[in-house]
């Protein structure tokens, strides 16, 4: 199926009993005897952040609120201002939260399931994927119409995972199953008449069948230095006896994250506990927050491992002019 | 092909007679190859390398072939690394900047002809 091309509703169904006839054939590894239904796979929960809650830089949360105004706004977009007539197929929305690790956007995600006073429903890997042909689409299925059942937001968080590209040059049952299951979400993403909400740190991974589907793009940013204060504040508590100079902290050290900067007030308190000092002392937020930066700059220097797959010896050769490496 | 092995071989001196870009890539896919030894306990056999512009800008990708010794099979390791467009040699730059976003442009060859130069 050539990338992009749109699927007609009708063909989910026929993919999935080709996929519940390719389980069925003798010598496919077959489901353990099924015990309980699909829907038991899921659990919606009660957002556990608000946007009080959480430090983000005033465009990003301007964005997000723009996004949010279809929901809270909808009779007067819809209805009085005429675009149901004109956006018919966008009157529902995915919101992707994009940006690097430790900047808030799975925080987010539970802040706009708050606002609009909805269960959040973040979507669990382990739990939709199955080694069993077949198996990993109908979870989908189950789990989109658990949530038009339960009217929870449905959370792709770390969302590459499923999002990113299908395989052109398919060699393996594994990526014509990768590929199975990447069509199906595309066409339930189609037919979801509700808002689904997307983070990750590998926006460049994403199929652009996906991002074509998605209303809106938020990046997140790290967080400037009148926000690395409020962010050292806010970890930081009243109760905690300290010495440090929170604006020399958030002037001295940028590039961080508010997890970064999390990490490094319990760091520091740690030490001063374990040395049994009555003051968590400034140098060991320095001490923390330097040994978090030389971390990460060893990190940034290697770049992301983005894949790890098998490969046949066929495809090596390809790679290396028809030999292989020695 | 390159073998990884040139790589681990290069001494500090001759990585510093390159341009600033391969300079980079050698030490990259040195520290690369190394990590992938320690963390996944195989041996690198061979690299690849590529270029690429994204939405974000132009990133460098190497790949990584080692042979499973338990499974006997070939796996293949990915890296990406963002690359200042200012550092990309003129004629790489020539070559990746009228190609599709995503797209791979191979400079595993020019990188062959930089360090047998």
């Amino acid at each position: 199926m050539p990338l992009g091309k749109r699927i007609d509703p009708e063909e989910i169904k026929q993919m999935a009993r080709a996929m519940e006839e390719q389980a069925a054939r003798p010598g496919t590894p077959q489901p353990e005897a099924d015990s309980s239904p699909a829907y038991t796979l899921f659990q919606e929960e009660k957002p556990r952040y608000s946007f009080a809650d959480i430090i983000m830089n005033r465009d990003t949360y301007e964005a997000i609120q723009d996004v949010l105004a279809l929901y809270e706004k909808r009779q007067l977009l819809f209805d009085e201002w005429g675009l149901g007539q004109t956006h018919r197929k966008q009157n529902c929305a995915g919101i992707n939260l994009y940006g690097p690790s430790g900047t808030g956007k799975s925080m987010a995600a539970h802040a706009i399931a708050n606002q609009l006073g909805r269960m959040i429903l973040t979507v669990d890997y382990s739990k939709i994927e199955s080694k069993y042909v077949g198996e990993t689409a109908k979870n989908l299925v189950a789990m989109f119409d658990y949530a038009k059942e339960s009217g929870a937001v449905i959370f792709f968080d770390e969302a590459d995972a499923l999002l990113s590209r299908r395989v052109t040059n398919m060699s393996n049952s594994t990526d014509v199953s990768v590929n199975q299951t990447r069509s199906t979400l595309l066409v339930l993403i189609n037919e979801y008449n509700d808002l689904i909400l997307y983070a990750t740190n590998f926006v460049t991974n994403y199929d652009p069948a996906f991002i074509r589907r998605i209303l809106s793009h938020v990046k997140f940013e790290l967080p400037d230095e009148e926000n690395r204060r409020r962010l050292w504040s806010m970890y930081i508590p009243k109760t905690l006896p300290t010495d440090a100079d929170i604006p020399g902290l958030a002037a001295k050290y940028g590039g961080i994250t508010g997890a970064d900067i999390s990490n490094a007030v319990l760091n520091a308190s740690l030490r001063a506990a374990r040395k049994e000092e009555t003051t968590v002392a400034h140098a060991y937020f320095e001490e923390a927050v330097e040994r978090i930066i030389r971390s990460k700059t060893d990190n940034a220097d290697l770049g992301t491992m983005t894949s790890k797959r098998v490969v046949s010896e066929e495809y090596v050769k390809s790679q290396f002019g028809g030999g292989l490496p020695e | 092909m390159i073998a990884i092995g040139i790589f681990l071989a290069l001494s500090a001196t001759l990585i510093a007679g390159l341009a600033i870009f391969w300079q980079k890539m050698v030490s990259w896919i040195k520290k690369a190859a190394e990590k992938i030894q320690e963390v996944l306990k195989v041996a690198v056999m061979g690299t690849k390398t590529f270029i690429m512009k994204t939405q974000e800008g132009f990133k460098n990708k190497s790949k990584y072939y080692n042979k499973n010794k338990l499974t006997q099979e070939w796996e293949e390791t990915v890296y990406t690394k963002s690359v200042p467009e200012s550092e990309i040699p003129p004629e790489i730059l020539m070559k990746v900047r009228n190609q599709e976003l995503d797209q791979e442009v191979s400079t595993t060859e020019e990188l062959r002809l930089a360090i047998s130069a």
